[in-house]
């Protein structure tokens, strides 16, 4: 299984870093050879399934699945990290440690059914994460970045218990298939409504949805480049797959708190995609553009359906890999760990022309244009909530895919149109890295054209998580 | 009326006093000593409610390891006493309104809902029986949280070190 | 026969209520830390309530893992704020507005 993988990766991780000498060469490929060993591992689990730790813990297709996506996201970012200018050398190997075992987390927390074990495991992928954010060399807005975020993370948290302590008091148990048959009738009652949001908002944070999405921006810009792309990516997978299984424990019954999510995934798209438009630290715009895509992905939520459920989980795959794309950029421009400004990508077509058409491709993805994989990701989730009624929040929605549209041609703009100030070399992409990005554009552009085996995958997912 | 339930209201009109004085002082030092008197309540409650290993724990985690830890770093960074003005009205008045609407939510909630009516019976869990449940039903939260607190060791301890030093790189062979 | 749970509820409530107002209006980041710690402690008032309403024990078993959590948390806050400290000479939060929110 994967998880018993990566605390074995964890644990020599640990015993390493305690024993050799920093050399930042070796510390990448030992921990590239671990992430790459995690995905086939993976892979090799997909069709477990069974229950373990007194219900606790829940292997099914569900979880397996995201565990794959998972590991893929993993693997993504610690090859991102090649040259990891931007992290002391001598905190390699804890950076990867940090990596791994947040990782371990989200796979923990994709399997668990049961209350505490959801708790315990959100907090150790979070505290890794704030752990990893401080970790920036040379820069102050690092610390403050991982003091922010530890705050609002543990206030978010705080407040999920509170929800958790509602539920129980309404619901005598804590493990979820004991409350899928007392919930749907129960729901009624205000408390446990009340207990359902509360609780829901500490995954609201990990997923940077309004009313807690205003870490993202601080944090993304404070922290390093690859850790930033490991939040946006992973994590948020992660939180997507929980709030989902969640939420289905309302087994469609939730017309109250489907409007609730209505107002917030409004909120968030909105917000995310008008503050973008004015943003000039490409990190910053990044998050924005994640706030908002939280919102898109809620609707799929939303819907109750397993439709709807079934697009989350495909829109989370189609996420992972334009937002991990855009961040791939982004860390090979800016090779020495700094901040990149959107005006520093000018020329890039003349730099690296297959850099430039990676990020365009990337963002064209995530502004929903055909036929990338992001274009079909929000055609599943929009005819879902359409098909349950929503028709005033689909339109909503895709006012906000325009207005994103034109910050994301603002980048492919700056990328192809604009001249440098001064003559930049060109940027040399060594062979793995130039084989990846291709891989990643044409994955982008054949899953949208042909997305039939990851639509199997996500409806297996989603039927198991509402059959079972 | 019971004698648990006397017991009961002076507890957490203790609590809620010493909790209310804690977050008004300007001093951090009387702040944190009002909060443990508010938690050396919390424990008694806990122990009123069926709870006494639990009422221990608090005692010992939160009153005794925690709140000396603010302690140690308040005394350490001396902020004892901090220069803002508390409560300027501009930023109290939000969070006291949420407060407020969210107080009146836990009432309407409390005393409508047909559970709210539910008298609590006494009852006690004694160690043995908690800690055999503990690690029956919740082994797999048990370890996940000891790896939790090694990692965060780890990482406090790198935290802490090395700050606010810049160190010109390759001159440290440890890790 | 102790109180009826609601009147627990509401005690845990209006501590978690302080907690929220200690976080949100003070600007000292020692402060903030505290209240968030004030949360958790309410939140777990919460669970030994439930616990005992419905006589089980997982409730318990939920504050025990609170407050583990709650040290593990106070440990990185404070390890942060000392390392923000030693940087800047300041706990005040308004110091701290290198990031815009």
């Amino acid at each position: 299984m994967p998880e018993l993988y990566y605390l074995g990766a964890a644990g020599i991780l640990l015993l390493l870093s305690m024993v050799l000498q920093p050399n930042a060469r070796r510390d990448f490929f030992i921990a590239l050879f671990v992430a790459a060993f995690g995905v086939p591992v993976a892979v090799a689990s997909v069709k477990l399934s069974g229950t373990l730790f007194a219900e606790a813990y829940r292997v099914d297709l569900f979880s397996q699945v995201f565990k794959v996506i998972l590991a893929g996201g993993f693997f993504l970012v610690v090859s991102l990290c090649t040259e990891l200018e931007g992290v002391e050398e001598r905190h390699h190997l804890e950076f990867y440690l940090l990596l791994t075992t947040s990782t371990l987390a989200m796979m923990l927390l994709v399997s668990s059914v049961e209350l505490l074990t959801i708790f315990v495991a959100l907090e150790l992928s979070s505290y890794s994460l704030y752990l990893l954010v401080p970790l920036r060399r040379g820069y102050d807005t690092a610390v403050e970045a991982g003091i922010k975020y530890l705050l609002v993370g543990t206030s978010a948290s705080a407040v999920m218990l509170f929800g958790f302590a509602c539920l129980y008091g309404v619901i005598r148990t804590t493990r979820f298939p004991e409350i899928i048959q007392v919930l749907p009738a129960g729901i009624g009652q205000p408390l446990a409504t009340i207990g359902l949001f509360l609780a829901l908002c500490g995954f609201f944070f990990k997923l940077a949805l309004f009313p807690f999405h205003f870490w993202a921006p601080g944090v993304y810009q404070g922290a390093a480049n690859q850790v930033a792309a490991y939040i946006a990516t992973t994590s948020k997978v992660a939180a997507i797959a929980i709030l989902t299984r969640v939420v289905s424990l309302c087994g469609g019954n939730g017309e109250y708190m489907a409007k609730v999510l209505v107002a917030l995934s409004i909120a968030s798209m909105t917000l995310g995609n008008l503050a973008a438009i004015r943003q000039r630290d490409m990190k910053r715009l990044l998050a924005y553009s994640t706030i908002a895509h939280a919102g898109y992905v809620l609707i799929g939520i939303l819907s109750l359906s397993q439709g709807g459920y079934a697009g989350a989980i495909f829109y989370s795959l189609a996420y992972l890999i334009m937002k991990f794309t855009c961040f791939l950029v982004l860390v090979k421009v800016a090779y020495d760990g700094s901040d990149l400004q959107v005006a520093q990508l000018a020329g890039l077509h003349r730099r690296s022309p297959l850099l430039a058409m990676a990020l365009m491709v990337g963002l064209f993805g995530l502004a929903g244009i055909p036929p990338t994989v992001g274009f079909t990701g929000k055609l599943l989730v929009f005819t879902a909530a359409m098909e349950r009624g929503h028709f005033a929040l689909v339109l909503i929605a895709m006012i906000n895919v325009v207005i994103s549209l034109y910050y994301y041609l603002l980048v492919v703009r700056a990328a192809y149109l604009l001249e440098p100030d001064e003559d930049l070399p060109r940027i040399l992409l060594s062979v793995p890295v130039t084989l990846l990005l291709w891989v990643l554009v044409l994955v982008m552009v054949a899953a949208g054209i042909f997305p039939t085996y990851l639509l199997q995958a996500a409806d297996g997912a989603a039927r198991a998580l509402v059959g079972g | 009326m019971t004698l648990y339930a006397v017991i009961f209201y002076v507890l957490a009109a203790v609590i809620l006093v010493a909790t209310l004085l804690a977050i008004t002082r300007r001093n951090l030092v009387h702040a944190v000593v009002y909060l443990i008197i508010s938690f050396f309540g919390t424990a008694m409650v806990y122990y009123l409610l069926g709870a006494p290993f639990l009422a221990a724990l608090e005692v010992i985690i939160y009153a005794g390891a925690i709140m000396v830890l603010f302690l140690f770093i308040i005394m350490m960074l001396r902020v004892e006493k901090t220069a803002e003005r508390p409560f300027s009205l501009g930023q109290l008045l939000p969070p006291v309104f949420l407060g407020l609407v969210f107080l009146e939510l836990v009432g309407l909630l409390a005393f409508t809902d047909p559970g709210g009516r539910v008298v609590l019976e006494a009852a006690t869990a004694s160690p043995r029986t908690f800690g055999r449940f503990l690690f029956q039903r919740y082994w797999l939260a048990v370890e996940i949280v000891s790896f939790l607190l090694l990692i965060v060791l780890i990482g406090a301890l790198f935290l802490g070190r090395a700050s606010g030093r810049r160190r010109p790189e390759g001159t440290e062979g440890d890790s | 026969m102790i109180v009826p749970y609601g009147h627990v509820l509401m005690l845990a409530g209006t501590l978690f209520a302080l907690g929220v107002v200690c976080t949100v209006a003070r600007r000292n980041l020692v402060m903030i830390l505290l209240g968030v710690e004030i949360m958790l402690n309410a939140a777990g008032i919460a669970f030994v309530a439930a616990a005992l309403r419905w006589q089980r024990l997982e409730g318990q078993a939920f504050v025990l893992f609170i407050m583990a959590i709650a040290a593990a948390e106070v440990s990185v806050g404070l390890a942060l704020i000392i390392r923000a400290y030693r940087r800047t000479g300041s706990v005040d939060e308004d110091t701290y507005d290198l990031l815009k929110w």
